[in-house]
Order: structure tokens, then sequence, then C-alpha cells
């Protein structure tokens, strides 16, 4: 018995921490995204971890070990398809830590998130939604320039 | 697996030039080219381990992979994948996938 514990307590041990996982990868994208120099070369990073991240959630054992039961997988799904269902909306109300996603606003839950990597992906879509509201603005900006100047 | 990786390190020596040969770089190439079956062949993992620092520890590891092919520099791909072997447990299929499908689009890229 007491072996039994131990070992599950090992396995335990060995799976990851979501809050750390999750603020130890931004940190690390964040280095690459300020040595980037132009919003596309930016853009294209956030893609390809984007695309590392989706990978990892399709074909990792973590995912077999965090979505045992149905139930989990179906909030794994509609997470999955915030983008889908114009989830460009939902950027500049809600923020994701390790565990939940939270309300802008309020700071209030909105809900937990089983997987980490969910909200890492949620978190780098808002990030490129961002940088390509960004990139769209600014042609407006510089044509607005130009009719002041005529 | 192991003869490759180390016949991959043998072109750490040329990261530091500021001009690669040409010659050099194209058997860079080669010997990724054969890398790349080997890895092919080579089974993953059959279960779960954490990498030695996190989960999501190869991003950093592979976004330099990227990187160095963008610059067509293969000798500075070749001494990535030996740190990512040393440092991150790469047939977890998390990472095995990941490299495979790094490798399939820069290489196929340049014929």
């Amino acid at each position: 018995m007491i072996s039994f514990l131990k070992r599950k307590r090992e396995k335990e041990k060995t799976l990851p921490t979501p809050y750390f996982e999750f603020q130890q990868t931004l940190s690390n994208v964040d280095i690459f995204l300020s040595d980037a120099k132009t919003i596309a070369d930016r853009i294209a990073i956030l893609d390809a971890v984007l695309k590392m991240i989706k990978m990892d959630v399709q074909t990792d054992y973590l995912t077999d070990i965090i979505y045992k039961d149905e139930a989990r997988n179906l909030s794994l799904f509609t997470h999955l398809n915030v983008k889908g269902g114009n989830g460009n909306m939902i950027y500049p109300h809600a923020y994701c830590d390790g565990k939940g996603m939270y309300s802008t606003h309020t700071k209030e839950k909105i809900c937990g998130i089983a997987d980490f990597r969910v909200a890492l992906i949620f978190e780098l879509s808002k990030m490129k939604y961002q940088l390509k509201e960004e990139a769209s603005l600014k042609p407006q900006e510089s044509t607005r320039q130009d009719i002041l100047k005529q | 697996m192991k003869e490759i990786l180390l016949s991959l390190e043998t072109y750490t020596k040329y990261i530091y030039d500021d001009i690669i040969d040409e010659g050099i770089n194209v058997e860079a190439k080669q010997s990724l080219i054969i890398f790349f079956r080997e890895l092919k062949k080579t089974r993953p993992d059959t279960e779960y381990r954490q990498g030695y620092v996190n989960h999501l520890g190869y991003i950093p590891y592979l976004l330099r992979i990227r990187d160095a092919f963008l610059e067509n520099n293969y000798c500075l791909v070749a001494h990535e994948i030996v740190t990512v072997f040393h440092y991150e447990q790469c047939l977890q299929p998390r990472i095995y996938n990941n490299l495979l499908h790094i490798l399939e689009e820069h290489l196929n890229k340049g014929g």
C-alpha cells in the first residue's frame, strides 16, 4: 500500500506545474519576439510557437493524462474552438494564467482550464491578434498624416 | 542515432565563422537529410516524461533551429539539433513530431 502511494506521489511529482509552464513559456517566447525586427517576423514566430503547442496537444502523452474523462475532453475542444466562433471578440475582455480564464474588467474567474497548453494557445493567439491590429492601424495613421500634410 | 549526432557535432566548430564555406554548408545539409531519415525510422518513447526543466522547454531550441534554417546556416542547425538532444528528451512525441515537421518543411524547401 505504501509503495503504491509512493509510486502515485512520484507520478504526480513528474507532471508539469501549470503556472510555471505558462510563465516560463511566455517569457521564452518574449525573448524571441523582442529580437524580431518587424511585426511580420513577430507574427511568424507566434505562428510557429502556436503550431508547436497544437502539435504537442495532438500528439503528446500528457493529453491522455490530462483528458482522462470525456467532460474534460469537451472543455478542450470548446476552448480550442474559441477562435472559430468569432473568438477575436473575446481577446480584449479576458486573460489567462496557467489554470483559468479571468475577466479583464472585473478580474473575476470565468472558467477553469484543465490544460495549461490551451491557456497558452489563447494568450499567444491574443498577442498575434493585437499585433495584426497594430499592423492594420499603422498604414491608416500614415494616410491620416498624409491627408493632414496636404 | 548516436553516430549521426556525433557526425552533426563536427559542424559546431564552423558556427562562429563570419562566412561559412559553401561546400561545408552543403555537406551539413546532406548530414541533416541523413539525420532526418534516421529520425523518421526511430520510434518515439512509449510513456510520458517531463523535460529536465519543464514540459515546453523545447520551444526555444526549436525556434533557434527555425531561425538557423531561415538564415540557410545548416551548420548552426546541426549544432542546435545536437544541443536539443543533449538538454531535452527528444523522443517524447511532442518534440519528436515537431522536430520532424520542422526538418521536413525546411529541408524540402531547398530541393
